[in-house]
């Protein structure tokens, strides 16, 4: 067998199956979902399982829990809104449904009891969606004017050509805009 | 003076696949159809371009690992072996359709390209066709820029940002040392960005990157010029943006110029249609008829009857659609010019593989656009990026918005169900990288090589390509393969490193297998607390 084959260099390693230690990751995909995996190792469950053996816990559910914050808050502070996704015991990832662009958010994988009460086990770091629209925010040295918005107009036009959309006769410059909801900063 | 500008951007990469373990390896012809079908294609364009006197600019981003490859010996001559047989076959389809003047003329037409690619990769470039980028940038006509070093998609591996550090500074190395000059610009993998990103790239000394049109069109401050002048980022990096419209007229599958029914069809090829015995010695080595290169037939239509191939006809054809874009360009920025003070430019970014691999008239169609924009117009003119920031270099500064030019315009292509599983391990083994580069900051000897072998392992578990080609659907095993050896092999160099038994063979056969990146040294996974005032020290001395 040539001494390069993947078998040799692999030496009897493959992916490991865990990593033994208690860790949950948050990721953003785009401006609605998120993704999340995590690992919680036997010991940490045992922990649990010990403390809330009397409430319940072998009957207990697992529950993926997302908090959601306003830009700019720090993560801590009260968060607008609180979701929760039921999962089976097997599951070590899940791509959410967050929904709203532009926010930041964290997860917590945790328990919820028969009584109802919720059990977190483990925290993910913390991450922001990107908006999923032109800012509102406007620098008042580059404002726009109701002409360069008329730029933005016509990008949303891309899928005509420049020498379509004037022998169509459609002026890119005939598109109005309202502005008044922008931010001046 | 030009009302306006066009940027030409042309993002040149290819997984890092190399194995001197087997005889034939479908993976490796990826390279040599690329070499054969694009990169020495643009080069016979550039080189042809500077001899008639024609000024134009490309911006072209070569990967490291497509850098790598390319000056690899053992890759260049399984690159000439290869070329050699194409030659063969060249020589045996002449023969074959000696009676039957449509397709003899093609074959005589892969004969002629094929030994004119010989001349150029063998004896013109001495089998390093690296130097003639360094030519034309050199001659002023090309800005060389570089890309990740394995090509790790940012936003998903950023979890550390030591990775994106190490995937820079050893792109910039490189290129500095192939090219002879730091790179001023950085193509993002995918064009994937996050806010923050910015600050690496401008630490390894990168002027500029580029984004997909959102990335601008949603930044904040809400950029007055929309994607038609750069922007600069708070940490002082410029940004430029890809113009949907320029775009759309290349890229479209149903609408862009490589559709046109005169073109070369990329599916019908004689691998698949000619007979077993025949074509057997130029296929796989175990029957699997493939792509051999010699495709006879145009796209003809929405058919499954196609019409043979008309050189002369595409040559007519290239030519209106270089005359179209170039028409399409005046016009929007004759507009544009009336809205946008600082002069407009209009960046248009390609891959490179498009150009002769997919659509085989790319390069006539790119060499036919440089010479009309030369010649036949003033409104628009050819400019690099950072010829643009030279001539405009007050600009709004704004953050861009996370995004990617993948399809959606973020992260799903390569963060879905079908490759989602890699994140655990790749977070997981930089983690342990920056662990082991901090524990052990001055390693020599076999320490040394294995700590470094442990990071070539890990960048090349980064590459973006893996996820890309799991989300395809095609060659997934290789991808999924590839993806566990190298966190296999990183595993074992990391338990062999910390249990101190290191096996010094095999981590030679392993640089035997895994040699990218030569010259690297595990330090740049250092942690970014304990690196800081001992990485400048060390600069400093360098530099005096």
């Amino acid at each position: 067998m040539h001494e390069l084959y993947r078998e040799n260099l692999n030496a009897g390693y493959h992916l490991p199956l865990y990593y033994g230690e208690d860790r949950m990751v948050l990721m953003m995909r785009d401006p609605y979902w998120l993704f999340s995996y995590w690992e919680i190792t036997g010991g940490t469950l045992n922990y649990y399982r010990q403390n809330f053996h009397p409430y319940g816990w072998d009957g207990s559910i697992p529950i993926l829990r997302i908090y959601r914050f306003p830009i700019g808050l720090k993560p801590l502070n009260q968060p607008e809104l609180t979701f929760d996704i039921e999962l089976s015991h097997s599951t070590y990832s899940w791509h959410i449904n967050a929904g709203m662009p532009h926010r930041t958010y964290y997860a917590e994988m945790g328990r919820k009891l028969p009584g109802g009460e919720f059990i977190p086990i483990i925290r993910s770091n913390s991450v922001t969606t990107p908006r999923d629209s032109e800012s509102d925010i406007i620098d008042e040295e580059w404002r726009l004017f109701n002409l360069q918005q008329r730029i933005y107009r016509r990008m949303t036009l891309y899928h005509l050509s420049s020498a379509e959309l004037q022998s169509k006769g459609i002026d890119p410059e005939q598109f109005s805009c309202n502005n008044s909801h922008l931010k001046i900063i | 003076m030009p009302k306006g500008y066009l940027c030409l951007v042309l993002h040149a990469h290819l997984p890092y696949v190399r194995h001197p373990e087997y005889e034939y390896s479908l993976e490796e012809k990826w390279l040599y159809e690329a070499i054969t079908e694009t990169y020495l294609p643009l080069i016979k364009v550039f080189k042809k371009l500077i001899e008639d006197g024609v000024d134009y600019r490309i911006t072209l981003s070569l990967s490291p690992t497509l850098v790598s490859m390319l000056s690899d010996e053992f890759l260049q001559q399984r690159y000439v072996r290869h070329l050699e047989k194409l030659m063969e076959l060249a020589d045996k389809e002449v023969y074959r359709t000696k009676d039957d003047p449509t397709f003899h003329r093609l074959a005589k037409m892969y004969q002629d390209r094929f030994s004119e690619s010989y001349f150029y990769f063998k004896e013109q470039y001495n089998k390093n066709i690296l130097q003639a980028f360094r030519e034309f940038q050199e001659a002023g006509k090309l800005e060389l820029i570089t890309c990740a070093a394995t090509h790790g998609y940012f936003p998903l591996i950023g979890q550390q940002r030591e990775s994106l550090y190490a995937q820079v500074v050893t792109a910039v190395d490189l290129h500095t040392k192939t090219f002879g000059k730091a790179p001023k610009g950085f193509w993002l993998p995918e064009c994937a960005y996050n806010p923050g990103d910015e600050e690496i790239l401008r630490d390894l000394g990168i002027k500029y990157f580029f984004t997909d049109a959102h990335g601008l069109t949603h930044a904040s401050p809400k950029p007055k010029y929309g994607v038609y002048t750069p922007i600069l980022t708070p940490s002082e990096v410029s940004v430029f943006a890809r113009d949907p419209e320029s775009t759309k007229q290349v890229w479209s599958r149903t609408e862009g110029y490589p559709g046109d029914y005169y073109y070369r069809d990329f599916y019908r090829d004689i691998g698949y249609d000619l007979d077993f015995e025949y074509i057997k010695p130029y296929i796989h080595p175990d029957g699997i008829r493939i792509h051999t290169g010699f495709k006879y037939y145009r796209i003809t239509g929405k058919t499954d009857h196609k019409e043979p191939y008309e050189p002369d006809r595409t040559r007519e054809k290239a030519a209106e659609h270089a005359g179209n874009f170039m028409f399409n360009r005046e016009k929007q920025v004759e507009w544009l010019s009336g809205l946008v003070d600082p002069p407009p430019i209009v960046v248009a970014p390609y891959d490179a593989e498009l150009f002769g691999h997919w659509w085989y008239e790319g390069p006539r169609w790119l060499d036919y656009l440089m010479r009309k924009m030369a010649y036949d117009q003033d409104t628009i003119k050819n400019i690099t990026p950072s010829e643009y920031l030279e001539l405009n270099p007050r600009l709004q500064i704004s953050t861009p918005s996370a995004s990617s030019w993948g399809n959606k315009g973020y992260h799903e292509v390569w963060m879905n169900r079908t490759n989602d599983w890699t994140y655990p391990h790749l977070h997981k083994a930089a983690e342990k990288m920056i662990e082991m580069a901090d524990r052990y900051p001055k390693a020599n000897g076999v320490l040394k090589k294995a700590l470094d072998q442990s990071a070539r392992e890990l960048l090349l578990a980064q590459s973006s390509d893996w996820q890309f080609i799991m989300n395809a659907g095609t060659m997934t095993s290789y991808a999924v393969n590839r993806f566990k050896d190298h966190i296999s092999r990183f595993t074992k160099l990391y338990d062999d490193i910390s249990a101190n038994r290191i096996d010094s063979d095999w981590v030679d056969r392993l640089f035997a297998a895994d040699n990218i990146f030569p010259c690297i040294d595990y330090r740049i996974f250092r942690s970014f607390e304990n690196t800081a005032l001992v990485e400048k020290t060390e600069m400093e001395q360098v530099h005096s």
